[in-house]
């Protein structure tokens, strides 16, 4: 081996070495990348069993409560119902006036029961949503708010049912939200569409809060699980003095022309 | 049969241009031609009679396999044309005088001028025998008219026919014209048609791919060894080697049948490449030691006025040579395997390599590869393997050249020891801090052991590579891994929208039944009661007999009222538990219901809810599809868990084909986001079992 040869192969033996921990460094960053794309997958499996967990836990909830609304409504109103009915019986051919009486009462009682139950079975699923739509059923729901909704809905159509459902009721809630809390001020709601979304937003001129300060109400971590198992997304923004935004979209298949 | 009898004339003439070859070289040795001179006869004449009979023997293999073959043709025309030429020459240059002298060397000197216009049509013809394509016909027709000049001309020209004076003794005065004397222009064709033969070639190869590209590497080869003679021959010539020189010609020309022959047998077709590269490395060595010899011998001799051979000169060209070898042959082996490997360098070149490209491996799915490829180049192997250790096995990681060979991907270790890798030359193990992780193979060309030199850069290649696969079997690792959890991701995913959708329905439904059942009888209940205030002044009796009627419609659509709400949530179950709740539900039933839950404890809701409604599901189910004669509702608590079972003795199904129904689905879904899980056990006519558990906290807390 001459000696060029080998100072040539000590000074490559440098370089490889140079070489090779930059190599191991590279190869480290890229294990340990792997591995942070691992952790962060584990986390999000954390995130969406307590999802799914807040899922049923609301649904039950929610069984629950339109069984109690059941039973202390509709349930109590038949039960005097039925009372009055048997009074109005053994008064007829009595004594007439008393009876009419009470039959006028009854047919009140009767408007009002069915009333409340529409007001449930509405509450449970508006069908007026099924029938005509979103800006539709929102809009029905707005004119009953305690205070004054402006609705503007620009070029949506009718999407799948579980899209329509849960914007309806994320939208809903958020209504009640800014009822409650913004203070009487208007409440304005835009539902749009823009390519392969189905958009909404519901604002208020209200107080605002520190969204970092306060937690997430049940109802809206309801509302965002369920519009985030349908893969969409829902944001609050607000800030104290400047009213609140929420905003929410969903993924939905390019438009349907139906009806 | 036909191609037989079409091989039968070339095997005879090979067989004849044998036995001619044979007497030629008895006759020569006989009569003193071939050994008139040792030094210088003795050579030629083996020379030329090797290159005859390895023609005619070339051309008999080839006749008895491919009996069609154009090159088995040719070959045996070549070597006729040479035997004859021995033949005629051994006779007529004795110093023996025999008859009929003249018309032997008349024979030999005609029949050697066929031997190079013949071998160009091999050069246009090989490797099938066939023109490259139709285009070629002119090439050909030119090369075979060459052949006709020739013979012709040299047969018929008037005067000396060879060295050792014997006049034509067919000389025709024609042939004297300078454009016909002894092949005139067929010479001038025989220049045209050799490059024509070389494009032919050139052409080929870079369409060819496979066998056909290892054959012509055949002919290239033996090309490279004639061209090396050449130069040999032509620095020799008029010296005092002049008959080394001629007679390395005559080898190289018996080189050409003996290679290509065997690359139309195809016999060890894939080993061409070492030879070529040895060939080229010897050549390029033997071009520049007699590039120097001549150089300093004859040019710096003849600028000093010598005109012998110079002692000092010589001694001078020695010593260059002596120092300028090992460099020469380093470069020349460099060039040998770049032109047949591709890129195979030298040891410190790989290393550094290696380690540059292990730097520049971004991710590594890459690295796996780029080391077996380095391995591979560093040692010149003909395959290089890089082996991952994954438990007791060892898996193909990467494989330089990246082929699908069927070669396996895994094999099994035995006791934590690395076993034998087939076809691998050296098996070397990688190890880091101590952790045997795999091992690299390489296989060498056959005839081409691994040299010092390449097993100690083995040696070193492996213990770099130990970091290398340690790194990739962690991202292996880690790979797998994620896909476990993206899988399982999914499946919550699926899962979260399909609870989502099942509450979708459920509120439909629940709307419906509203609508359709207690709103219905409330608005008739509401038309009865105007009628009846409308009677009650005219007609009484009607009036109260309605009200009755109409107490009596009330009291039912409280009752559906209170169905409905029982089925949504019954109050049973938050007030006295889940055993009670079903209870009330078996009740209904036709069939017996027996229900054991004895001493189970209250759970929280969401818990006591989704057991609940799982048993409720499978009863029904058990009542509405199953046929079932009784069902079995069992309830326990242990450690930890809540368990129920819903067992029935009805038809059953079999669970590989029928699918779980949309109900039980979603209880399915409903106990598993508690972090429970549900199972369904049937076989057809054995009944239906449904299992489930879910987990509970602090056992026997009541609310």
């Amino acid at each position: 081996m001459t000696a060029r040869t080998a100072s040539r192969l000590a000074w490559s033996g440098v370089v490889s070495f140079g070489a090779l921990a930059e190599a191991e460094d590279r190869l480290l960053a890229h294990v340990a990348a792997q591995a942070g794309l691992v952790l962060r997958n584990v986390r999000l499996i954390e995130d969406l069993r307590a999802s799914r967990q807040r899922l049923v836990r609301a649904q039950d909830e929610e069984r629950r409560r339109i069984e109690r609304n059941i039973h202390d409504g509709a349930q109590q109103q038949l039960v005097a119902l039925a009372v009055k009915a048997g009074l109005a019986d053994s008064l007829v051919g009595r004594d007439d006036e008393r009876a009419h009486r009470v039959l006028a009462a009854l047919r009140e009682e009767m408007g009002q029961a069915l009333d409340d139950l529409r007001d449930l079975a509405r509450g449970i699923y508006p069908p007026l949503l099924a029938d005509r739509g979103l800006p539709a059923a929102i809009e029905a729901q707005a004119r009953k708010a305690p205070v004054p909704v402006r609705l503007q809905a620009d070029g949506v159509g009718r999407y799948p049912r579980e899209a329509e459902a849960a914007v309806y009721f994320c939208v809903l809630e958020a209504i009640q939200n800014a009822a409650k809390h913004a203070g009487g001020s208007g409440v304005r709601v835009r539902l749009s569409a823009p390519g392969g979304e189905l958009a909404f937003a519901v604002a208020d001129d209200g107080p605002g809060f520190d969204p970092a300060a306060t937690p997430r109400g049940a109802g809206l971590q309801n509302m965002a699980d369920r519009i985030e198992a349908l893969g969409g997304r829902v944001d609050v923004e607000a800030a104290p003095g400047r009213g609140t935004v929420v905003r929410g979209r969903v993924p939905v298949p390019a438009e349907r022309a139906r009806r | 049969m036909r191609a037989a009898a079409i091989g039968r004339p070339v095997r005879s003439t090979a067989v004849a241009a044998l036995v001619l070859t044979l007497v030629g070289v008895i006759i020569g040795l006989a009569t003193g031609s071939l050994a008139r001179a040792l030094d210088v006869g003795v050579i030629i004449g083996l020379a030329f009679s090797l290159g005859a009979s390895s023609y005619s023997v070339v051309a008999f293999l080839i006749a008895r396999r491919h009996p069609a073959h154009a090159i088995g043709w040719l070959y045996a025309a070549i070597g006729m044309a040479f035997a004859l030429a021995l033949l005629g020459a051994a006779y007529a240059e004795g110093p023996a005088r025999l008859p009929a002298e003249r018309w032997t060397d008349w024979l030999s000197a005609w029949s050697g001028a066929a031997v190079i216009p013949l071998l160009t049509l091999v050069l246009l013809l090989f490797p099938d025998g066939r023109l490259p394509s139709p285009r070629w016909r002119p090439a050909l027709w030119a090369g075979i008219a060459s052949l006709a000049l020739l013979v012709v001309g040299t047969a018929f020209t008037p005067g000396r026919l060879g060295l050792d004076g014997f006049t034509n003794p067919l000389g025709i005065g024609l042939f004297s014209h300078p454009l016909l004397r002894e092949g005139g222009i067929g010479w001038a064709l025989t220049l045209l048609t050799v490059p024509l033969g070389g494009a032919a070639l050139v052409l080929r190869y870079r369409c060819a791919s496979g066998t056909e590209r290892q054959q012509l590497k055949f002919l290239a080869l033996a090309g490279a060894v004639v061209v090396v003679a050449y130069v040999f021959q032509s620095v020799t010539y008029g010296g005092r080697y002049e008959a080394v020189g001629i007679g390395a010609i005559m080898f190289a020309v018996a080189a050409v049948p003996l290679a290509t022959g065997a690359a139309i047998l195809r016999y060890r077709l894939y080993d061409i490449d070492v030879v070529i590269s040895k060939a080229v490395v010897f050549g390029a060595l033997a071009a520049f030691i007699a590039v120097v010899y001549v150089g300093v011998v004859v040019g710096v001799g003849s600028m000093l006025g010598r005109t012998e051979p110079d002692l000092s000169l010589q001694v001078a060209a020695t010593a260059l040579v002596a120092l300028a070898f090992q460099p020469v042959r380093g470069r020349a082996r460099r060039l040998a395997n770049r032109l047949v490997y591709g890129e195979r360098a030298e040891p410190y070149e790989v290393l550094s390599r290696f380690a540059s490209r292990a730097a520049g491996a971004y991710a590594t799915e890459d690295v796996l590869p780029r080391t077996a490829r380095v391995i591979g180049e560093g040692t010149g192997a003909a395959r290089a393997e890089v082996w991952l250790r994954v438990g007791e096995e060892l898996r193909l990681g990467a494989a330089w050249p990246a082929d699908g060979s069927g070669a396996p991907r895994a094999i099994a270790m035995a006791d934590g020891r690395l076993p034998e890798v087939p076809g691998a030359t050296e098996l070397v193990p990688v190890a880091h801090r101590g952790e045997l992780l795999g091992a690299v193979a390489v296989r060498k060309p056959p005839g081409e052991p691994l040299t010092p030199a390449e097993a100690s850069l083995l040696d070193d290649l492996a213990k770099q590579a130990g970091l290398v696969l340690r790194n990739a079997r962690l991202t292996e690792e880690l790979r797998a891994h994620l896909e476990q959890i993206a899988a399982r991701a999914a499946e919550l995913r699926a899962s979260r929208q399909r609870i989502v959708a099942a509450h979708d329905a459920e509120r439909r439904r629940l709307e419906r039944n509203i609508h359709d059942g207690a709103q219905q009888h409330l608005v008739a209940l509401a038309v009865k009661l105007r009628l009846a205030r409308a009677l009650l002044a005219g007609d009484p009796g009607r009036a109260a007999a309605l009200l009755e009627e109409l107490r009596a419609e009330i009291d039912q659509a409280l009752e559906t009222l209170r169905d409905l709400a029982g089925g949504i949530y019954p109050a049973v179950l938050e007030e006295r538990g889940i055993a009670a709740a079903l209870e009330d539900q078996a009740g209904l039933a036709d069939v017996p219901v027996e229900i054991e839950g004895d001493g189970l404890t209250r759970w929280p809701i969401e818990t006591e809810a989704a057991v609940y409604f799982s048993c409720l599901e499978a009863l029904q189910n058990a009542l509405k599809h199953a046929r079932a004669r009784r069902v079995r509702i069992r309830l326990t608590q242990a450690a930890g868990h809540l368990r129920f079972s819903v067992a029935d003795d009805g038809r059953g199904f079999d669970p590989a084909t029928a699918p779980v129904g949309a109900g039980l689905r979603n209880m399915a879904d409903r106990v598993e986001a508690l972090g429970g899980h549900l199972e369904v056990r049937s076989a057809p006519r054995l009944g239906t079992t449904v299992e489930g558990t879910v987990p509970v906290e602090i056992p026997g807390s009541a609310r």
